[in-house]
């Protein structure tokens, strides 16, 4: 038997019940990376060592009889932009290629106490700006259906992991479609969470109104075990929400009677492939066969969202990256005259292209001269935000595609920002809003890559998101695994 | 107005980012292309919505009641909020906590990524310039 081939759910049970120990099955992922990786490209870092330690110490905690989570035991891969200490956390850039942080991420301590174990971090677009996992310091990440496809990004690593069988699950971070566009490249579920439900202590900041962390997963099942761990207070956030955090399993559930679901006319639009237009037609009809009320909505600012995001997210973005000048930690560049050319050769040296132009479109967002066009986009955020609450009052979720494209070659789009960033139309309104969306495959194209669809809905409804992508995976059937 | 290499030149020395003049007019272009395109959209969001019909979309066919579902008039501080309990309670609180003292990081732990530190402090290089 293949572990590595088993979800959450099927590695947990086989654990606990002694088929199996953790060493096992860290071990049999443990080999698989080191076959894969190097083709691969998921990971930056691998923790042969740490792995093997904490899945002994996991078993430990099986064999003495806790009561456990269904985590204990499990291998994951955590997105280099997220804290681990001790552990390398690079950011995919040179800037960063010798930081080794002094203490663990929220979200990875809540992994780690639930006895998760760490096989390494993985892959994604220099400080998570990108959509294919190209502009990594360490190389390019690989779409394991078709290795001469970009696996999508930021968090491509995370999601190739996942696809790939380098890890039973992951964590990644979206800030405009960071998680759930990768997944939906690679042909798993991807959640990007309500903003402020996962603590975003330790997460590298990119722009602090979008961030958020979420899981990268085998099914919907899994995707509501990682959720569980990870959503829920931290002091050391202050923009948790308070609310009652929910058993997001409870959602699981093959029943979407009566759901009443929106499709924006705006999501279905001329830019959108053939293929994705004929996979997302044959999941309304799914919806529509087994008891939703499918019904179609209009978010009349969708074609604006990209241009507000972008001068949004790059102006947070090159303020948040002011920090790294070569003072305090990660590289410093070697021959300077003063402090001010300390700084400026340090940069220079240490960011890749692409963060240095988006650090500079922020910073000229931000300048006088572009004032007006900043508010503008602010404006922008508050209709998108507007339109997704009138929307939310008839129906309960949202369905179109997670991109409008499936997978493209490596090196396509690379000099493209602007084309790249025009893909993620779907997803960025999302992160504009704070409100929550799930990717899950729904089918392939004719070159057989996987097709994702996103599901959107208000605030703290990640339940509904859940029980909907459940049901469709429990009727559709998923589109099973790429090995 | 269109964005020069004087732009793009004053933006990177208040980014802290160096240019060589090979790269300059490349990246000005980039960056112009990509400028030129948000300003065209947000110059067209602006002529489809107007911010003093509370952001009615004027092309939209199907009207609906802006009183319901849209702000009367722009205003990020005042959220229309009252038919959503939810979205009430996501922007009506700040998470905020007691300022109590707790465990922090040690001396060692902060200086251990420092590129170069001596006797517990950073070593940079002068920053006043001294006149003797």
């Amino acid at each position: 038997m293949d572990l590595t081939r088993l979800t959450i759910r099927e590695a947990a049970k086989r654990l606990k019940n002694k088929e199996i120990s953790c060493l096992e099955l860290t071990s049999a992922y443990l080999d698989r990376i080191k076959n894969l990786n190097e083709r691969l490209g998921a990971y930056i870092t691998v923790c042969d060592k740490k792995a093997r330690e904490q899945a002994a110490l996991a078993q430990k905690r099986i064999d003495s009889g806790e009561s456990i989570s269904p985590l204990a035991g499990i291998p994951m891969g955590i997105k280099d932009n997220i804290m681990t200490k001790g552990i390398l956390t690079s950011c995919a850039s040179k800037i960063l290629s010798n930081f080794i942080p002094p203490y663990d991420a929220t979200a990875v301590k809540k992994l780690y106490d639930c006895g998760a174990v760490m096989l390494g971090k993985t892959n994604l677009d220099e400080f998570a700006m990108g959509s294919s996992t190209e502009s990594s310091w360490y190389g390019v990440a690989r779409n394991p259906w078709d290795e001469s496809m970009v696996p999508g990004g930021s968090s491509g690593g995370s999601a190739v992991a996942v696809a790939a069988g380098l890890a039973c699950f992951s964590l990644g971070t979206d800030t405009g479609g960071s998680i759930r566009q990768p997944a939906s490249f690679c042909g798993v579920v991807g959640l990007k969470p309500t903003y402020g439900i996962v603590s975003r202590y330790g997460l590298a900041a990119l722009a602090s109104s979008f961030d958020q962390i979420g899981p990268v997963t085998r099914n919907t099942e899994d995707c509501a075990l990682v959720l569980n761990a990870i959503a829920g207070h931290d002091s050391k956030d202050s923009t948790f929400r308070n609310i009652k955090y929910p058993d997001y399993t409870s959602f699981l559930k093959d029943d979407i009677k009566e759901l009443r679901i929106g499709v924006p006319k705006e999501y279905i639009s001329e830019d959108l492939c053939e293929d994705i237009k004929h996979s997302i037609n044959e999941a309304i009809e799914f919806f529509e066969e087994n008891g939703a009320n499918v019904t179609e909505v209009s978010l009349p600012a969708t074609e604006y969202a990209v241009s507000a995001y972008y001068i949004l997210s790059c102006a947070e973005a090159s303020s948040n990256l002011a920090r790294f000048d070569g003072i305090k930690y990660g590289f410093r560049a070697s021959d300077f005259d003063n402090i001010f050319d300390l700084y400026s050769k340090t940069r220079s040296e240490g960011f890749g292209q692409s963060v240095k132009n988006r650090i500079l479109i922020g910073t000229y967002a931000l300048s006088p001269e572009f004032q007006d066009y900043y508010k503008k986009a602010q404006k922008v955020r508050a209709v998108v935000c507007r339109d997704f609450r009138k929307v939310f009052n008839d129906v309960d979720i949202i369905l179109g595609p997670t991109e409008v494209c499936s997978a493209y070659r490596i090196g396509e789009k690379k000099d493209k920002p602007l084309s790249m960033s025009l893909g993620d139309i779907y997803t960025v309104s999302v992160n504009m809003a704070g409100i929550c969306a799930l990717s899950v495959p729904c089918g392939k194209d004719s070159r057989g890559l996987p097709v994702g669809m996103q599901l959107i809905a208000n605030h703290f409804n990640e339940g509904t998101l859940l029980r909907a992508a459940y049901a469709y995976e429990m009727g559709a059937g998923g589109i099973g695994l790429c090995w | 107005m269109e964005i020069t290499d004087k732009d793009v030149l004053k933006t990177a020395v208040i980014a802290r980012i160096n240019i060589s003049e090979e790269e300059l007019s490349k990246l000005t272009d980039n960056i112009k292309r990509i400028i030129n395109y948000i300003r065209n959209k947000l110059d067209e969001f602006d002529e489809r919505f107007d911010p003093e019909q509370s952001y009615f979309d004027k092309t939209d066919s199907v009207k609906t009641n802006p009183d319901k579902f849209y702000f009367k008039k722009f205003d990020p501080g005042k959220p229309d909020i009252k038919n959503n309990t939810e979205i009430e309670h996501f922007a009506a609180t700040n998470a905020l906590r007691e300022d109590m003292p707790e465990s922090h990081f040690s001396r060692e732990d902060m200086m251990a990524n420092a590129p170069d530190s001596e006797d517990g402090f950073f070593r940079v290089p002068k920053v006043v310039p001294w006149k003797s």
